[in-house]
């Protein structure tokens, strides 16, 4: 296992994405056209928006679709002076062999500053002829108003719960591993819509077991299953703070769980419990917040979560 | 080689092909006239609008008409006080050298383009260390400008020494004048002065739909009537956005553009401007239960602290009962609280806690349902600028009492409105302070948008234009005779060229 799989099995073409039916079906219509205006992809993570471009890239260039590629992402440095000097010298010259123009991808686009992205606008228009555009950001409220009257939109939403099942079932098979339904629903639940989540907690079981249970899944990728997250909800309820206390270090010592992911996994499973009424859940909702910020301040875990228990013993008793 | 953008493609070469903005057309047609006869009071304009109105293709297209060079500094330009300097020279020494011996030398238009992100200061540079950076005699790189550096100053001195046609563009006058409340009025002034200032609208939904038949028709293809209807509604005054959506839309058919494929499409590629908050935010205050408030609070796209000042500012607006006010304000409180660790840490913890507890702040909250139609408003506090005509007001009052804006402020504004609140019918002391409609709305709390308050704004500028006449001594020019006038100038002045 030498390679990630979240990079083996990207997309090449945009023909091989899946999910996203509107957005890839134009997109389509650009790679049979090998040309397009400039781009804005907007969609929380994990939803194909590096996918698409590089795909879209490669269906246009070719293999040798890099020579006339600029990515740059939040990790490069893009202040104001960077897209000056470095976009701007890539955006003028000419392309490179017999490609009709040039395409800057700039990733996380949203991370640009106010400054950076109203120097933009103008390289934007200016050098069209030789250079087009793929922005991405998860945010396009964060991405001003001139830059996305300039570019064609395209949002991508979370992918349907059926949609990341059959594609971890697919990379699964392709790997030689078995995954059975239960385990691909753990997959799914895990995921939240993104897809690159999936696919890496499935590489990680896989390096354990050729055959995937669903609590392998859950022990490798730090996660508790639902079911013992309402066990810990009951005991609150009717045990009191004592065994709630007991069974939550059950649960953090099991799945090697930290303070705040159980928190944020606790709390995903809050507005489905049904012997809360709604107002209780925004009062629950409150407490985690606090909890996790105080943690993510550097609070200490165990006092941080047994407030918590107690809280809760108290709140739902 | 044929720009392939069509939005390039389609950039009108002639200031007579322009759609739209007729009155700031005419004012820059009177300036375009003025270079006729040498240089006027103001050698510069300053435009102002939204993206994609027309502000660059107008600069253009009149340096084209007018046969001028052009010299184009934008955002992505260095625009330091040497930079702007070595563009002022060039225009004048290029001049003289096309100069024509008889002739009057043809101008250079120097178009400075975005200028509100000018970032650099007022602090004016030494003239040394410009004239050595211009000249190219700058061996010392420590001297070297960074970044805008100086860029405003200089900018200023451009504009009190040129012999040039000078035109600045921005969306947002605010970033040129400097955000600074102390300074930014100076600023203002000191620019103004050389400066016409012309204001574009966005472009009506009639001039949009006759730019897209055009383009369409001169692209080979052809278009159902509701296909550009569609289209127009989408992309509210946004010209530049239109044509992008076309291009994208042909590029899906093969001759017609039919009303059922812009629809389809629209979906995935809505802009920011458009994505409908308030039926959004509709579905939100109607949702009883946890789940559903933040599949519709996702549905709203906003970034957390946005959806947080969204909500705050509406709970207030939507909810009757005192208690779901209350616990929503708490909520919200915390949200915000928890929001500012995004500076620090990674910002998708905070903002997980943000959204979920804007969403639930704004349904659950509230023992019964909500019920009828729901009026929804933007949040005021986002609204840059929100109090121009109060602003306007005071400078007015201030003037007239001779004291000074603090105190008109703080004692004679109050006062003010608190009498015109409840008597916006009387209009006595705004004729005598001879405010404008607007203003008059404003200082009697009234809501412009309002029907009621139109028509009582129309009634107010009968009245106080009845005002004026009676005051006007002088009788008043009538059009005509100005017309006929100018004509005159323009015949001599064809005669002089003639000969």
């Amino acid at each position: 296992m030498s390679e990630l799989w979240v990079e083996r099995h990207r997309p090449r073409t945009v023909g091989e994405i899946r999910g996203q039916a509107s957005v890839v079906q134009r997109l389509s219509s650009y790679a049979n056209l090998l040309d397009f205006p400039h781009l804005l992809f907007a969609g929380p993570p994990g939803t194909g928006k590096t996918t698409a471009a590089m795909a879209l890239t490669r269906d246009v260039f070719g293999p040798d679709f890099r020579n006339n590629l600029l990515e740059m992402n939040a990790s490069d440095e893009r202040k104001l002076e960077s897209i000056r000097t470095k976009v701007k010298q890539f955006a003028r010259t000419a392309p490179y062999g017999d490609a009709k123009f040039k395409i800057i991808f700039l990733d996380e686009a949203d991370a640009l500053t106010h400054d950076a992205q109203g120097a933009l606008r103008r390289i934007m228009e200016q050098y069209a002829q030789t250079c087009r555009f793929i922005l991405s950001c998860n945010y396009s409220s964060k991405i001003i108003e001139p830059i996305q009257s300039r570019c064609a939109v395209f949002r991508f939403r979370p992918l349907a719960d059926i949609e990341v099942s059959d594609q971890v079932k697919a990379v699964a098979k392709s790997e030689g591993i078995g995954l059975d339904d239960e385990a691909a629903e753990a997959l799914v639940r895990i995921s939240q819509g993104d897809l690159r989540k999936a696919i890496t907690a499935l590489q990680v079981a896989a390096a354990l077991e050729k055959n995937i249970s669903r609590s392998l899944i859950y022990e490798t990728s730090a996660t508790a299953p639902p079911e013992s997250l309402h066990q810990y909800l009951m005991a609150c309820r009717q045990d009191g703070f004592h065994a709630a206390r007991r069974r939550l270090r059950e649960l953090l010592d099991k799945y090697g769980l930290a303070g705040t992911d159980f928190v944020n996994q606790l709390h995903r499973e809050l507005y489905g419990a049904d012997f809360l009424s709604e107002i209780q859940k925004l009062e629950l909702t409150e407490l985690m917040a606090e909890i996790d910020f105080r943690l993510v301040e550097g609070g200490g875990e165990s006092i941080q979560l047994d407030a918590l228990t107690a809280r809760l013993s108290k709140l739902l008793s | 080689m044929v720009a392939s953008d069509w939005t390039e493609r389609h950039r009108p070469a002639s200031e007579r092909q322009l759609e739209g903005n007729e009155a700031q057309r005419k004012k820059i047609r009177t300036w375009l006239d003025q270079w006729q006869d040498g240089i006027p009071d103001k050698p510069g304009i300053l435009l102002i609008g939204p993206p994609g109105v027309g502000k660059t293709t107008v600069a253009r297209a009149v340096a084209a008409d007018m046969g001028w060079q052009v010299i184009e500094l934008n955002a992505s330009d260095s625009r330091n006080a040497g930079a702007i300097r070595k563009a002022a020279t060039h225009a004048s020494t290029h001049g003289s050298l096309f100069m024509t011996p008889g002739k009057k030398p043809p101008k250079t238009l120097i178009l400075l383009d975005e200028v509100d992100h000018l970032s650099g200061g007022l602090r004016a540079i030494s003239t040394e260390r410009i004239s050595s950076l211009v000249s190219g005699e700058n061996t010392d790189n420590s001297k070297e400008l960074k970044g805008d550096s100086g860029g405003k100053a200089e900018l200023l001195n451009l504009l009190s020494n040129t012999r040039q046609p000078v035109i600045l563009a921005c969306n947002d006058e605010m970033g040129l004048w400097g955000r600074t409340s102390s300074t930014w009025r100076t600023a203002r002034d000191r620019f103004t002065r050389h400066l016409i200032t012309i204001r574009f609208d966005r472009a009506s939904d009639e001039a949009l739909r006759r730019i897209a038949m055009r383009v369409i028709k001169e692209e080979g293809f052809t278009a159902d009537p509701g296909a550009i209807d569609e289209l127009v509604s989408n992309n509210p005054g946004d010209l530049r956005a239109l044509v992008r959506d076309l291009q994208v839309m042909c590029t899906l058919v093969d001759s017609n553009l039919t009303k059922e494929l812009v629809r389809e499409n629209i979906e995935t590629g809505v802009r920011d401007t458009t994505v409908e908050i308030f039926p959004g935010l509709d579905v939100l205050y109607r949702s009883r239960t946890a789940t559903k408030a933040m599949t519709a609070a996702r549905s709203l796209d906003k970034s957390p602290d946005d959806m947080v000042a969204w909500i705050s500012w509406n709970n207030g607006v939507v909810f009757t009962e005192k208690e779901a006010i209350r616990r929503g304000s708490y909520s919200l409180s915390l949200a915000d609280q928890l929001l500012t660790t995004r500076f620090r840490n990674t910002a998708h913890r905070s903002w997980y806690w943000g959204s979920n507890l804007a969403g639930l702040s704004a349904s659950v909250t509230t023992s019964k349902p909500v019920e009828g139609r729901i009026f929804c408003t933007y949040p005021g506090f986002l609204r840059r600028g929100s109090s121009w005509v109060k602003k306007s007001v005071v400078n007015r009052l201030a003037e007239t009492c001779g004291c000074s804006t603090k105190a008109v402020r703080e004692e004679l504004l109050p006062a003010l409105v608190a009498v015109q609140s409840d008597n916006s019918e009387d209009f006595s002391i705004s004729m005598a302070l001879q405010l404008s409609p607007e203003e008059h709305a404003a200082i009697s709390g009234l809501k412009l948008s309002h029907r009621s308050t139109k028509k009582l704004m129309e009634n107010y500028a009968i009245e106080l234009e009845n005002l004026l006449s009676i005051k006007d001594v002088e009788e008043p020019v009538s059009e005509g005779l100005i017309e006929d006038l100018s004509e005159e100038e323009n015949k001599d002045s064809g005669q002089k060229t003639l000969f």
